[in-house]
């Protein structure tokens, strides 16, 4: 017990690991939650975009187009200059930039007289092309009706303007479909998935900077002396670990149910709790490849490295910060083999869950097992490890 | 000083801490990114969904919906934007649309007006891009209809030849797609430069490790360096030449590396790009001397805060990128006092723009931060020198 709690206090004097990994970047977990769109309770509104127009043109008809374009969406201002122009569709500061040239309004008309092609509209996407493609359709839709009022009812570009508007009013509903379960918030799945970097981290760096302070020659060489045995010494060693994985755990579950998961925590409890298993899970099997790591007598820089570089390749590869949804399928095998991947799997599971009944959680559970043989694999090697390194050592 | 050089150099490349940092680090990045982008591209231009379609009397009564949603779910065509089941009743679509089996189902009313309901599962998914496309189609046949049925019921006459509709149809307006920047946009070039500067600001440890062997608290060799007869000031350049050489090549590897293997595109400034790893890395050098001069520092809190400054670089994700851009578009000042932003905005500004002001400008202050660092690492550096002799 006395080698348990000077293990604590080893870990709790080393603040800065712990105000950098575990205090700020659990922060930005949430603060990205909060960022997160968080509205799909209820009704459903399309995707707004943020989109631009420069018209060169100036008529009532370009007048009409713009209306339209910028209904429903972000308007962002963008100077008609080629800089600005690259500024903002490199940076996706816009999804769409439409430019109405000159003369168009009238060639529109010219072209529905006669019948012939209207004049193009030139556009500029942001590398969100999917976003791009949805305003075509808006825009080239919402023009397509402008020569055709013209083509068929003709008039003054007022009162084609008028038709077109006056049929264009009114949109499909979007309803959200009613689901047994009150769905788990956006923003929390998405501070949750997140999470997974600084749990793994942090656990990991700051086990990794207690075994290595335990582990210098004089320190190592005193413990090795001592009567204890080779188990209890690991099993503090175990237990330490356990703990800051529980704290570290408890710190960004908490601030994640604290700041987002209010209405969670009434509405849809049983898919909040699976989201903490699977984070608490992680969190342990974090716990245990640091404990391997230590046992490995991996030095507080390496460890440092993996840390950061192995939280990464895991939180990437479990689709973590992107989603499973857009990892391609060679790379989805591979990252079976990862913990992170489960635990997003339980976390985009309980997000969606349609109903909560025993055969849509049970294989969550099933899930979070697979996740935690990882750890247990991690702790077993390293005890072996830890037993006959010490050993060899004595002898 | 070309002794502390060689020193500097030799027992870097022995500590093997660079060598991760500064080129593994990046390169087994790569190799993730290589497999996750290779869908992602693809992600981005499919905005595909599954709908589930109510056939009843009103569907078929509605006026040329089927041939719609048949021309949106043609596997063989360019714009299919969504695979199609056919369920008797809305009952059944609901139950099929609960079970996950599609996005989202089409019911008609009385009136012949399309509703769509959108499964909570599918949003939280997908996002909302392939249910909004779902109801952008439905919204332009809604309202193609209004405008056919307008015209029907002031000039009946014109309706009878078809011309009417084939005005409304025929796609008589198109756009065209320009591009304002030197190459096109690509949504991985932006993980690929958060990395580099990443690898560039880790790099620093390097620096932070050759400067705290000089310091005189760093043991018997460190003080029998700072008796030496040679001025302090010479040592410490020769060791910061030699992390600043040793990290620079690392990462020119690595570049070497992302372009080669992974194909990532840089622009076609060969040398501007030189340029913007030796810049960076002169900082990175630089703000690690400082750091060497803090005793209680370490070389997890350098790669613990290289990892914040990396989230407003937007290397965690889309939700990290759009926290990023969400900060740059309030707090501009903020965003490019990170070092690690002036990093990456050098390589955007070589991959987007035609024009150099944009690249000089990150340079440059990179420059400046450089030799910001540098000025208080030498002053920390004279007073902990005087203190301890």
């Amino acid at each position: 017990m006395t080698t348990f709690r000077t293990y604590l206090e080893i870990f709790l004097s080393h603040r800065v690991y712990i105000a950098i990994y575990l205090v700020m970047l659990s922060l930005v977990g949430v603060i990205i939650g909060l960022s997160a769109y968080s509205g799909t309770t209820g009704e459903f509104q399309v995707a707004p975009a943020n989109v631009a127009v420069i018209d060169r043109d100036g008529s009532e008809l370009s007048g009409a187009l713009t209306r339209h374009v910028l209904q429903g969406n972000n308007q962002v201002e963008v100077a008609d200059e080629k800089r600005a122009i690259q500024d903002a569709v490199a940076r996706d500061q816009v999804s769409y930039l439409l430019v109405i040239p000159e003369g168009w309004g009238e060639g529109l008309l010219d072209a529905a007289r006669r019948g012939t092609q209207a004049p193009n509209l030139e556009t500029y996407v942001s590398y969100y092309s999917g976003m791009g493609r949805l305003l075509d359709i808006e825009v080239t839709g919402y023009a397509d009706g402008l020569y055709g009022m013209a083509a068929t009812l003709g008039g003054s570009a007022a009162n084609v303007i008028a038709a077109t508007d006056d049929a264009w009013e009114g949109s499909t509903q979007v309803s959200m479909v009613k689901q047994a379960a009150a769905p788990l918030p956006t923003s929390i799945a998405v501070a949750a998935e997140f999470a997974s970097y600084p749990i793994f981290s942090s656990a990991m760096v700051c086990i990794a900077v207690l075994m290595s302070s335990v582990g210098r020659r004089p320190v190592r060489d005193r413990r090795l002396a001592s009567p204890e045995t080779a188990r209890a010494r690991n099993l503090a060693l175990l237990g330490a670990c356990v703990t800051i994985a529980l704290v570290t755990w408890a710190w960004n579950f908490g601030l994640e149910v604290a700041v987002l998961g209010g209405s969670a925590l009434a509405g849809s409890p049983v898919q909040l709790a699976l989201v903490g298993a699977a984070l608490l899970v992680y969190a342990l099997v974090s716990a245990s490849v640091g404990f391997l790591a230590g046992q490995l007598g991996v030095s507080e820089n390496a460890a440092n490295a993996l840390a950061n570089i192995l939280g990464m390749v895991m939180s990437f590869l479990g689709g973590a910060w992107t989603g499973l949804s857009l990892l391609p399928d060679e790379l989805l095998a591979v990252a079976h083999f990862t913990p992170a991947y489960w635990v997003t799997l339980v976390v985009e599971g309980a997000a969606s869950m349609g109903e909560v009944s025993a055969a849509t959680v049970l294989p969550l559970m099933g899930d979070l097992g697979v996740c935690a043989l990882f750890g247990v694999t991690a702790v077993l090697v390293g005890l072996v490890l830890g037993r006959s390194r010490s050993r060899t050592q004595v002898a | 000083m070309l002794a502390s050089l060689r020193t500097s150099v030799l027992s870097l490349a022995r500590d093997k801490a660079l060598l991760v940092w500064a080129l593994a680090f990046p390169v087994i990045m790569t190799f993730i990114f290589m497999g996750m982008f290779s869908g992602l591209q693809d992600a981005y231009t499919t905005v595909g969904s599954t709908l589930g379609v109510v056939r009843d009397e009103s569907y078929t009564a509605a006026v040329g919906l089927d041939e719609m949603i048949q021309a949106i779910s043609d596997p063989m065509s360019s714009d299919r934007i969504c695979d199609v089941t056919y369920y008797e009743s809305a009952m059944a679509a609901e139950v099929a649309a609960n079970a996950g089996e599609v996005d989202a189902y089409l019911t008609v009313d009385s009136a012949g007006t399309p509703q769509l309901h959108a499964t909570n599962a599918s949003v939280s998914q997908n996002g909302r891009l392939p249910i909004s496309f779902l109801a952008e189609v439905l919204d332009s046949y809604q309202h193609t209809r209004n405008a056919v049925e307008k015209v029907a019921a002031t000039r009946p006459e014109i309706l009878s030849t078809g011309e009417a509709i084939g005005a409304f149809t025929g796609d008589a307006v198109k756009t065209v797609r320009l591009t304002a920047t030197k190459n096109p946009p690509s949504a991985d070039a932006r993980y690929y430069y958060a990395l580099l500067a990443m690898a560039t600001g880790m790099g620093a440890t390097a620096a932070m490790e050759s400067v705290r062997r000089l310091l005189p608290t760093a043991g018997p060799l460190g003080a029998r360096q700072a008796l030496a007869a040679v001025p302090r000031w010479r040592m410490l350049v020769g060791a910061l030449l030699g992390a600043w050489i040793c990290e620079f090549a690392c990462l020119l590897v690595a570049v070497l590396f992302m372009w080669g293997v992974a194909g990532v595109s840089f622009g076609s400034d060969t040398p501007g790009v030189v340029v913007a790893l030796a810049a960076s890395s002169l900082m990175a050098c630089a703000a690690g001397a400082l750091c060497g001069t803090v005793t209680r520092m370490e070389t997890g809190m350098v790669s613990g805060i290289t990892c914040l400054l990396s989230l407003f670089t937007g290397l965690y994700g889309t939700s990290s990128q759009q926290l990023a851009d969400a900060i740059e578009a309030t707090a501009p000042a903020l965003a490019h006092a990170n070092p690690l932003w002036q990093t990456t905005n050098c390589f955007y500004a070589l991959l987007y723009y035609d024009t150099p002001d944009a690249f000089l400008e990150s340079v440059a202050a990179l420059l400046v931060m450089a030799l910001v660092f540098l000025a208080l690492a030498s002053f920390r550096m004279r007073r902990t020198s005087y203190d301890h002799l």
